[in-house]
C-alpha cells in the first residue's frame, strides 16, 4: 500500500484512486501474445468452419432447393399438361355432345319419318287390301252372279235340249228333212259347184246324220234331191247321232248342211258364256 | 485485482520459462473449447445431411442459422452471400457462442478480453481491404479513401482506424462490463440479481455478436459495393 501522509478519508479516496487506475490499465491492456493466437484461431476456425459447417449446409440446402425447383416445375409441367388434356377432354366432350345431340335429333327425324313411313304404308296397305277385297269381293259377286247366270242357262238349255229331245219326232224330223231338201235345192250356182267339187273328191259319199231312223219316204226324197241337186250317182248314207238333239246334218266332203237343235243350243250357250 | 480475475487474460495456465511472453491463458483455452464445440457440433450435425424435405433437428438448426445469416449479409451487401459467409457467419457463430456459454460456472467469455476482440477486429480490418481489392482491384479500392475528395483522404484513414478500434472496444466493453457487474454483484447481492444480470448479460451477447458480424458485413460492403 501506498504511503498517505493526509486525513483518513483522503488517503482513502486516493487509493482507490490509484487501484482503480491500476485495475483499468490491466483491463485495458493487450496480451499481444494471445491477440496473435487469437487471430489464428479465429482463422483457422473460419477454415474449419468452412469445411464442417458452411460447405455441406450450403450444399445441402441448394441441393434441396434444386430438387424442390425440379419438383416444381415437374409439378408445373404435370399441372399444364393435365390442364391441357382437361381442355382436350372438354372440347371432345362438348363435341361428343354436340355429336350425341344431333345424332339424337336425327335419330328423331329419322323416327318420326319412319313413323310417317309406315303409317303411310300402312294406310296403302290397308287401302290396297281394301280395294282388294273390294275387287275380290266384286269379282266373286260378278262371278256369283254369272255363275248363277250360267247355271241358270245351262239348266234352261238342258230343260230347252230335254223339251226338245222329248218334242222330237219322226214327223218333225220329216219337216226338218224337207226344209233340208228345200235350202238344197235353193243353193245358188257357185254353192252347187263348190259342193260338187267336194263331192268329187270324196267320192260321191254324201253322209246324212239323223237324231232318228228317217222313214223311207224321206230317204228316197233327199237321196233324190241331192242326186239332183250335186251329182248323179252319189252314195248316200245315213246314220243315227242323238248328239244331234233334234234335226239332220247332210255332210258332202267338205260341205256340210245341217239344221239341229244341238247347233242352235250350243250358239246360245256360246253366246251365254 | 486480488482474487477475482475479471478478463481470462489474467488466468494464465501455463507460461514458457524460455520465453515469458509465450504463456496459456484462460481466453485460448476458452477459444479453443469454443473452437471444438463448434467445429465437432457443426462436423456430427453435417456428416449425416439429408436433402430431403424431412431432416433431423439440428441439421435443422443450423440449415436455419446459416439461412440467417445469408440473408443478412445480402440484405446488408446486395450481393451474393457466399463469399463473405465463411468470415462474417464465423464472426458472429464465435462470439455468440463465446456469449452464450457465460452461464456456465467458471467460464469466462473470451469476448471479455480486450486481446481477443482486438484480434477479431483487426481480422475485419485486414478483411476489409482484402475483400474490397478482389472485389474491385488495388486501384479501385484505393480511390475511394479520396472520395468525396483527397482532402478527405486523412478522414477517410482515421475513419478506418478509429472504427476497427470501436469494433473491438464496443464488444469488449459490453462484455467486460457484464462479467465485471456480476463480479461486484455477487459481492454485494448474492442471490437473483445477479441471475437477472447473467440474463441480461446473454441478450447482450447475442446483440453483440449481431452488431459485429452486421458492422463487420457493412464495413466489407462498403468496401466492395463501389464496383457492384
Amino acid at each position: 500500500m501506498e504511503s498517505c501522509g493526509g486525513e483518513l478519508p483522503a488517503c482513502l479516496g486516493s487509493y482507490t484512486a490509484s487501484w482503480l487506475l491500476r485495475q483499468m490499465k490491466k483491463l485495458m491492456s493487450i496480451d499481444w501474445f494471445t491477440f496473435v493466437a487469437q487471430i489464428v484461431n479465429f482463422l483457422i476456425l473460419v477454415g474449419l468452419l468452412r469445411y464442417f459447417l458452411y460447405g455441406p449446409i450450403v450444399r445441402t440446402m441448394q441441393e434441396r432447393e434444386g430438387r424442390v425447383t425440379q419438383k416444381l416445375s415437374d409439378a408445373e409441367a404435370v399441372q399444364a399438361d393435365a390442364e391441357q388434356k382437361r381442355k382436350q377432354l372438354e372440347a371432345e366432350m362438348q363435341a361428343i355432345e354436340q355429336q350425341r345431340d344431333s345424332l339424337l335429333e336425327q335419330a328423331v327425324q329419322e323416327a318420326d319419318a319412319e313413323r310417317q313411313r309406315l303409317v303411310r304404308d300402312a294406310r296403302n296397305e290397308v287401302e290396297s287390301r281394301r280395294q282388294q277385297w273390294n275387287q275380290a269381293f266384286e269379282r266373286e259377286q260378278r262371278d256369283l252372279v254369272s255363275a248363277t247366270q250360267r247355271q241358270i242357262q245351262i239348266i234352261s238349255l238342258q230343260a230347252a235340249h230335254h223339251t226338245i229331245s222329248r218334242l222330237s219326232d219322226t214327223d218333225l224330223q220329216s219337216q226338218i228333212c224337207r226344209v233340208l231338201i228345200r235350202q238344197l235345192q235353193s243353193l245358188d250356182e257357185s254353192a252347187r259347184k263348190e259342193v260338187q267339187m267336194q263331192l268329187e273328191e270324196a267320192q260321191g259319199i254324201v253322209l246324212v246324220r239323223s237324231t232318228k231312223q228317217l222313214g223311207e219316204e224321206d230317204r228316197q226324197l233327199l237321196t233324190s234331191t241331192i242326186s239332183q241337186t250335186f251329182q248323179q250317182g252319189s252314195d248316200v248314207r245315213f246314220k243315227i247321232d242323238e248328239s244331234l238333239v233334234c234335226g239332220l246334218e247332210i255332210e258332202a266332203g267338205g260341205y256340210s248342211l245341217r239344221w239341229n237343235a244341238a247347233d242352235t243350243l250350243n250358239q246360245l250357250e256360246a253366246s251365254v258364256v | 485485482m486480488s482474487g477475482v480475475q475479471i478478463t481470462a487474460d489474467q488466468w494464465v495456465i501455463w507460461q514458457s520459462e524460455t520465453w515469458p511472453m509465450v504463456r496459456i491463458n484462460a481466453t485460448l483455452v476458452f477459444t479453443w473449447g469454443l473452437m471444438l464445440i463448434l467445429v465437432v457440433g457443426s462436423w456430427l450435425v453435417t456428416r449425416r445431411l439429408t436433402s430431403d424435405t424431412a431432416i433431423p433437428r439440428w441439421q435443422n438448426l443450423l440449415e436455419v442459422l446459416v439461412t440467417g445469416m445469408r440473408d443478412q449479409i445480402r440484405e446488408v451487401s446486395h450481393q451474393d452471400p457466399g463469399v463473405y459467409l465463411p468470415f462474417v457467419g464465423t464472426l458472429f457463430l464465435f462470439i455468440a457462442v463465446a456469449n452464450l456459454l457465460a452461464i456456465v460456472p467458471g467460464y469466462i467469455p473470451p469476448t471479455g478480453s480486450l486481446s481477443t476482440t482486438a484480434a477479431l477486429a483487426t481480422c475485419v480490418f485486414v478483411a476489409v481491404p482484402i475483400f474490397g481489392i478482389a472485389s474491385q482491384g488495388f486501384g479501385g479500392y484505393l480511390k475511394q479513401y479520396v472520395r468525396p475528395t483527397p482532402l478527405m483522404l486523412p478522414f477517410n484513414v482515421i475513419g478506418e482506424l478509429s472504427r476497427t478500434l470501436a469494433l473491438a472496444v464496443r464488444l469488449y466493453g459490453n462484455m467486460m462490463s457484464g462479467t465485471v457487474i456480476a463480479a461486484i454483484l455477487i459481492g454485494f447481492v448474492p442471490l437473483f440479481i445477479p441471475i437477472l444480470m447473467q440474463i441480461l448479460g446473454l441478450l447482450t451477447g447475442m446483440i453483440q455478436a449481431y452488431i459485429f458480424a452486421v458492422l463487420a458485413m457493412v464495413y466489407i460492403a462498403s468496401a466492395t459495393r463501389a464496383a457492384k
